[in-house]
């Protein structure tokens, strides 16, 4: 399916400005540290408080716009194809292609040039992620 | 004054005059939202469904896209078929009046046929040079096409008339479904393409069991788009019947059944139903569960048609589902729904040998959405 430029625009700004506000969020951590290091408790606190609602916020949005764009790959998981020899057992995967259907026949095994069919179509599973 | 940069050097630091201002906020935010807290939540969640709204729209508007892609390919019309879709898209149905429920059943089923009838003639005159296989995918693909439609215009009516009345009640009632909406519009667009490419679907899992009974079987032709084959597994004679693939195509299997039955004089000795069925969340996709009883969905006319054979004739109906999500019925099968089919198998043959004698008959009927499955 053809992805429209208007949403992936919206998204990417979104990123962008998430991104922004993370960033100078850390920063502001970072600055608020170096006050408490220098005995500045009142800076301390009160960059410590804004630096973790932003960063809180910014951590927010972006967990959304994964959310958002994880369903994307999942419409266009890949989709595969495998003939099977009824005799020797000899299996091809493949990419589906139009006019595949499950228990058609599918060219010569290339082992014992019996016909092949194909015995399943399924969904690639999406790579999990290594722990 | 408040000093535009303090000693932290970042904008708005803290200082003397700050704390008054930050405390004299929080006490007015206290109060405002004592008053008007409610209008801040129902803006909160108009916000939400208008988000929803808008991604609605665009996957609405991709479906409808890719009908009319696909359409163009496959059926090559002559004119421009967007007018008919549109039309098509829109189309409803009304089901029959129940205040008097004798007979209600027929009605409905009558109402089912008309306008599924329909449905394919309007299909084929859009699509004029698309095959038999290709009008049933074309079909399924447009009637994904009017469920997203239909679930768009839904959630577009509440949000409206939320905006409209201000109501919170109404707005609360949308927004607190709109992951279960959202679910179900993703499941439809995964539908949508996998019924442009005829490829398999979840809900395929009952067919592709009954066509792994009937492969290599002389089949014959049922009302309506039913196919069985007859073959032996332990000596006893077994039919296993589906809707025609490899076309998308639900069939009529309570009609088919009731035929066979009747032309076996009622000598059946039992019936095993096999159909994808929703899981609960935490179950495993492709896990298999045995029960009793006529495993079809539907708007429940052909599970009458069976339950009301079986009763007559007194056949034991079991059902064997295999477990799957919304999503992953409607979406291309996944590679353990494929996988499953074989266990069904397996269960089935222990079935019958446990229930049934040598030389007895029974029926094995493969429910589900065939796109994408021969026989």
């Amino acid at each position: 399916m053809q992805a429209r430029s208007p949403s992936n625009m919206y998204l990417y700004l979104m990123i962008a400005f998430s991104i922004a506000v993370l960033g100078y969020s850390v920063w502001m951590l970072y600055t608020g540290l170096l006050s408490m290091r220098e005995g500045n408790m009142e800076s301390f606190y009160y960059t410590m408080f804004i630096s973790l609602i932003g960063i809180m916020l910014a951590l927010s949005s972006l967990t959304q716009i994964r959310r958002r764009v994880s369903i994307l790959p999942r419409l266009g998981a890949k989709v595969l194809t495998v003939a099977l020899c009824e005799k020797c057992s000899f299996k091809v995967i493949r990419n589906f292609s139009a006019g595949d259907y499950v228990f058609k026949e599918t060219g010569k095994c290339q082992q014992c040039s019996e016909p092949m069919y194909i015995s399943q179509i399924y969904q690639e599973e999406p790579r999990k992620k290594q722990d | 004054m408040i000093p535009l940069y303090s000693a932290t050097g970042l904008p708005f630091g803290p200082s003397g005059d700050l704390n008054t201002i930050i405390s004299v906020l929080m006490y007015l935010s206290f109060i405002l939202l004592m008053f008007f807290g409610q209008k801040v939540q129902v803006r909160l969640m108009l916000l939400e469904v208008d988000g929803v709204v808008k991604r609605l729209e665009y996957m609405r508007n991709e479906t409808k896209l890719l009908s009319l892609k696909t359409l163009k390919e496959i059926g090559k019309p002559k004119e421009d078929p967007t007018p008919e879709l549109n039309m098509m898209l829109e189309q409803f149905l009304i089901t029959p009046e129940g205040m008097d429920p004798a007979g209600l059943v027929w009605k409905l089923d009558h109402i089912l046929n008309v306008r599924d009838m329909k449905f394919k003639d309007d299909v084929k005159k859009i699509a004029p040079e698309a095959d038999e296989s290709q009008v049933n995918n074309l079909e399924n693909l447009i009637e994904a096409s009017q469920a997203m439609n239909t679930i768009y215009r839904i959630v577009r009516h509440f949000y409206l008339l939320g905006k409209r009345t201000s109501s919170f009640y109404i707005i609360l009632q949308i927004q607190m479904i709109l992951p279960l909406v959202m679910q179900e519009a993703e499941a439809l667009m995964a539908a949508a393409k996998a019924f442009s490419q005829g490829q398999p679907i979840g809900d395929g899992a009952g067919a592709l069991v009954a066509a792994r009974l009937m492969r290599g079987q002389e089949k014959k032709k049922f009302d309506r788009d039913i196919v069985a084959a007859d073959t032996m597994i332990e000596g006893r004679r077994v039919i296993p019947l589906k809707a025609e693939g490899p076309g998308g195509n639900v069939g009529t299997p309570g009609d088919a059944i009731r035929q066979i039955i009747g032309q076996n004089k009622g000598k059946i000795a039992m019936v095993v139903m096999v159909d994808a069925a929703l899981k609960l969340e935490g179950d495993k996709t492709g896990d298999l569960s045995e029960g009793i009883g006529a495993a079809i969905g539907g708007p429940g006319t052909e599970r009458f048609k069976i339950e009301e054979v079986a009763v007559k004739h007194k056949i034991p109906v079991y059902a064997i589902i295999v477990k799957e999500s919304i999503l992953e019925a409607i979406s291309p099968m996944k590679k353990e729904i494929s996988e499953a089919a074989e266990l069904v198998v397996a269960r089935i043959k222990k079935l019958i040998l446990d229930r049934t004698k040598e030389g007895d008959t029974v029926i094995v009927a493969g429910i589900g959405n065939t796109v994408g499955i021969g026989q």
